[in-house]
């Protein structure tokens, strides 16, 4: 008995660690402090919204009545309007956005909290938050590094070197920004307002920036997507795509971004998908999410991008 | 009687095709998605343990590693093809966590101590 001893409290050991890691991994929820002050509020200016009623510039705009249907919302501020389509054997839901000011594309964290584990669906943060529509974010709390800066607030600056990151200033434009190039803190200073860290790149200048090599199993294969592009300033998409079942496939991101380069969209990203993709308009899911393609459910992430007031 | 090594040896052949037969089926259920860390986590098994212990049964008992020497050494073998299913099972379920590095780190560090005691002990025996 003496002899197996060590080799059992070994064993024991190791299994315990694993045991933690799993748990730190998918169930111990932690909430952590903001890595960065936050930077000043800047005042933002909005322009008039070309949404096809009654733009009269002349004469005092018209107040535009609101107007919500199972696809389309629309009222003084913010246009939105819900199609699908069918690309490369999937599933493809778009919200087509126009927004008045930049301040109504939001990003919120899960239970307002930054953390890991930290979670909820994004129909329950779209609620919370009372967004009329909501993608899920870049899953920040499924990985220890990935700069988060959102709502002007930097909440982690440890990043990989490398990634590229959709970098949104306070003037609503997209840009692409890389870790470890430029630091999250000097993103702040220069404007970002929210840094959403994920990849990767769809679409630069309009045209497919995806890199040919060095791309992960999951965005090679065909999977369910979420990805958010500008088309123009202030005119934005969010796209999910249906992946994982027989009547959709799913998108690899070079799929996805041709998909998105049909769309007009000069600057896209993609978030986290798999599992998490999820976009909720008005209280509703809009597409089918799922894991293992047989359950339809929503999963519970860190975070989601949203337009809201 | 087999030399313990040849026994030892044949055990570590029996883990690495259960290392291997793991790592395959995981990522059949994986939805395409497959990682290096869980395909390859055999490899520990299989020459750090099989081919290791096969060659110390050639050499005869006197080869045969102390039994602090051996225990260090297999523990490390051990934490190092756990560390590499666990990292990979992450990766594909696209998700990280930095304390699998302990994996590494500890599994090295334990096959390095061994291989040091073994070292050591074969140095100072030529020196009788």
């Amino acid at each position: 008995m003496k002899k197996y001893l060590w080799g059992l409290l070994y064993s024991l050991g190791l299994a315990a660690f694993t045991v933690y890691l799993l748990l730190d991994t998918f169930v111990i929820a932690r909430v952590y402090v903001p890595a960065l002050e936050t930077v000043s509020e800047t005042k933002v200016t909005g322009e008039m919204l070309d949404i096809g009623i009654g733009d009269t510039p002349e004469t005092e705009p018209e107040p535009i009545p609101t107007i919500v249907t199972e696809n389309l919302y629309v009222d003084e501020q913010i246009a939105i309007e819900i199609t699908q389509h069918r690309w490369d054997n999937s599933d493809v839901y778009v919200a087509d956005i126009l927004l008045m000011s930049p301040e109504y594309l939001k990003t919120a964290l899960a239970m307002g909290a930054y953390g890991r584990n930290v979670t909820q669906t994004t129909s329950e943060m779209a609620e919370a938050n009372g967004a009329i529509l909501a993608v899920n974010g870049d899953y920040y709390g499924s990985r220890d590094n990935g700069y988060v800066l959102r709502n002007g607030v930097a909440y982690r600056a440890a990043g990989k070197r490398g990634r590229d990151v959709l970098v949104i200033g306070e003037d609503g434009v997209f840009s692409i920004g890389q870790e470890g190039a430029v630091t999250v803190k000097a993103m702040q200073s220069a404007g970002a307002r929210h840094v959403l860290s994920f990849g990767p790149v769809l679409l630069k200048d309009g045209e497919v920036a995806v890199p040919a090599r060095g791309l992960s199993g999951h965005a090679t294969k065909r999977n369910p997507r979420t990805a958010i592009g500008m088309v123009e300033e202030l005119h934005y998409v969010f796209v999910t795509v249906d992946g994982r079942t027989a009547k959709s496939a799913g998108l690899t991101v070079q799929s996805l971004a041709k998909f998105m380069a049909t769309l007009g969209v000069q600057t896209a990203y993609n978030l986290d998908g798999g599992g998490s993709a999820a976009m909720v308009f008005n209280g509703q899911v809009v597409n089918r999410p799922t894991y293992d393609g047989k359950v339809i459910e929503e999963r519970k992430v860190s975070d989601i991008v949203y337009i809201g007031y | 009687m087999r030399p313990r090594a040849a026994v030892i040896a044949r055990r570590y052949l029996y883990a690495a095709a259960f290392s291997l037969l793991l790592g395959v089926v995981y990522t059949c259920f994986s939805n395409g998605v497959y990682s290096a860390h869980m395909l390859l986590a055999f490899v520990f098994p299989l020459m750090g343990g099989a081919a290791v212990f096969g060659v110390l049964s050639r050499l005869g008992e006197r080869a045969y590693p102390a039994q602090w020497a051996e225990r260090f050494y297999r523990w490390g073998i051990a934490a190092l093809t756990l560390g590499s299913h666990v990292h990979g099972a992450l990766e594909i379920y696209g998700t990280e966590n930095t304390m699998t590095a302990w994996y590494w780190w500890i599994g090295g560090l334990l096959a390095e101590i061994g291989v040091a005691i073994y070292a050591v002990r074969m140095l100072t025996r030529r020196g009788d």
